[in-house]
């Protein structure tokens, strides 16, 4: 355990390091990443400046989702996307063998490597923004609400990994598909929006992206109060099922995965 | 010109090697246009009119700017960066080609693929959707949207190759792209009509290029705007034609003094 620490420490420091290496590109970066925090809330207010609501949700918890969005996202960027980024190009090139023969539990050494550092940025400003709007909405912050927020926050970026492994693994099988990440990407925006706005889409649309719909619309409602048993067991039920899968495709892919060398 | 014809040919054939590729490129495009789709459809909902538009007129120009976003925006010249920086580029000064021609073909390549691919999935949606659209009639006014999209097709196409052209001086052009890829989101009227902006950052916004490479072909294809609005926006959309080119000339010389090719 003690290893795996001082290793984990070591693999912090050498991020950081290649992180602060290049000054300017650094500086880029972080205004980068403001610049993307700002955006989908500028958006949002934009949009709900004349409506009073959409699909039940008032202009401020919209702006609440936002603000959860960068927090979510901003933790999925920090430790989990860039890694899976990382194990498609080493699929594609056949190195995923440096990777297989750590002493780790494959699935785990998948996220372990990169630290994204500047996604942290988006983090601390999504959290910001969410408590000032928990003023504004007049929501008495409680320890047990932090803590349930952050469960189901840590949840869904589990379940967005679930989500997103599969999709990578399929270039186990198909090594040409280099524009997976960016697809994945893009479908990942569909979580910015409600729930019930995708509630009316043919149930072949609706059923694959409910878990993009609920990663999102799940802690928002626990801040709003609004958490219910049903929402809950649905979202637990699909974390569950989605792991469960996301291991079972994993194990199966490397099963038929050939390096470079082989 | 027939070196560029086969450039041409030579990248759309690039994309259709890896079919499953070109495929998910594809349902990306179209689970975008869907996502802005339904968040307008949402919105408007139980509205007649907001924003001065009705569902009709706001879904025509959400499935509209799905064609055009692709039509103007659509380009290689983000692998110019990448060529700069690796030093790759020498293999393209030393051919017999203007390189400019070169990026030209390549866009051309990639815009008549998107193009043929988005009449294809705007006509599946119009069939599944069902959304009022609204179908311009006057042939004068389908003329001007369509000089108002190569305006924007061209501008765009500078804007992007002056991107690039910041590797000639920086190891690392992707921050900067992406930054200009937030602000395009924002003024280019891809996920709303620039005019539901207050009236200062609409004006903010008319000055800047972003604004004639998708919301200003469009307004002239819905017929909305004035003749003095139309003529204005030409103009403007000339003279920052007229600009970037000028500054791509002088980047692209300096940039090629400051050319090492160090990443061979």
């Amino acid at each position: 355990m003690k290893k795996s620490i001082l290793l984990y420490r070591r693999l912090l420091i050498a991020n950081w390091n290649a992180l602060i290496e290049y000054r300017g590109d650094f500086i880029t970066q972080i205004i980068s990443s403001l610049v993307f925090s700002l955006n989908h809330i500028i958006i949002v207010l934009l949009l709900t400046s004349k409506v009073p609501s959409v699909y039940g949700w008032s202009r401020g918890e919209l702006i609440l989702l936002a603000s959860t969005y960068n927090v979510f996202i901003g933790i999925f960027h920090t430790f989990i996307s860039r890694n899976l980024d990382q194990i498609a190009d080493d699929i594609y090139f056949g190195k995923l063998d440096y990777v297989l023969l750590k002493p780790i539990d494959s699935q785990l050494a998948t996220v372990i490597w990169k630290i994204n550092y500047i996604s942290l940025i988006r983090v601390l400003f999504g959290l910001t923004l969410t408590v000032y709007l928990m003023g504004t909405l007049h929501i008495i912050i409680t320890v047990p609400m932090i803590v349930v927020y952050f469960f189901v926050i840590i949840t869904g970026v589990y379940m967005l990994y679930s989500f997103w492994l599969p999709f990578i693994t399929l270039m186990i099988f198909n090594p040409r598909l280099s524009n997976i990440v960016i697809f994945l990407f893009n479908i990942t925006n569909v979580a910015r929006y409600p729930k019930e706005m995708y509630a009316r889409l043919p149930l072949y649309i609706f059923v694959p992206l409910l878990p993009l719909a609920l990663i999102l619309t799940t802690p928002t409602k626990v801040l709003l109060q609004k958490f219910t048993f049903e929402l809950g067991f649905l979202f637990f039920a699909v974390c569950i099922v989605l792991g469960l899968f996301a291991r079972f495709i994993w194990k199966l892919s490397l099963r038929h995965y050939t390096s470079a060398s082989s | 010109m027939h070196t560029y014809l086969q450039i041409i040919k030579g990248t759309i054939e690039e994309y259709t090697t890896y079919r499953v590729s070109f495929i998910l490129w594809r349902v990306r495009l179209v689970v975008q246009l869907l996502v802005v789709y339904f968040m307008w459809w949402a919105i408007l909902a139980g509205h007649q009119e907001l924003f001065g538009y009705t569902q009709g007129a706001m879904l025509t120009y959400v499935l509209f700017s799905s064609f055009v976003r692709p039509f103007v925006m659509g380009t290689r010249t983000q692998e110019v960066g990448e060529l700069i920086r690796s030093g790759n580029l020498s293999n393209y000064l030393v051919r017999p080609m203007r390189f400019l021609g070169f990026c030209a073909s390549r866009d051309i390549a990639d815009k008549l693929l998107n193009v043929i691919f988005a009449v294809s999935e705007i006509i599946v949606l119009y069939v599944l959707l069902r959304p009022q659209l609204f179908i311009q009639t006057s042939a004068v006014v389908i003329l001007l949207s369509f000089v108002a999209l190569v305006m924007g097709m061209v501008l765009f196409f500078y804007f992007s190759l002056l991107i690039s052209y910041l590797g000639f001086w920086t190891p690392d052009v992707w921050a900067p792209r992406f930054l200009s890829f937030v602000f395009a989101e924002f003024f280019t009227g891809a996920l709303f009509p620039l005019d539901i902006l207050s009236a200062p950052l609409y004006l903010v916004s008319q000055s800047l290029p972003f604004y004639y490479f998708i919301y200003f072909p469009l307004k002239v294809y819905l017929g909305q705007l004035s003749s003095m609005a139309m003529l204005q926006g030409f103009l403007i959309g000339i003279v920052w034609t007229a600009g970037l080119w000028a500054l791509e000339r002088i980047a692209w010389s300096r940039g090629l003094r400051a050319y090492t090719a160090e990443g061979k």
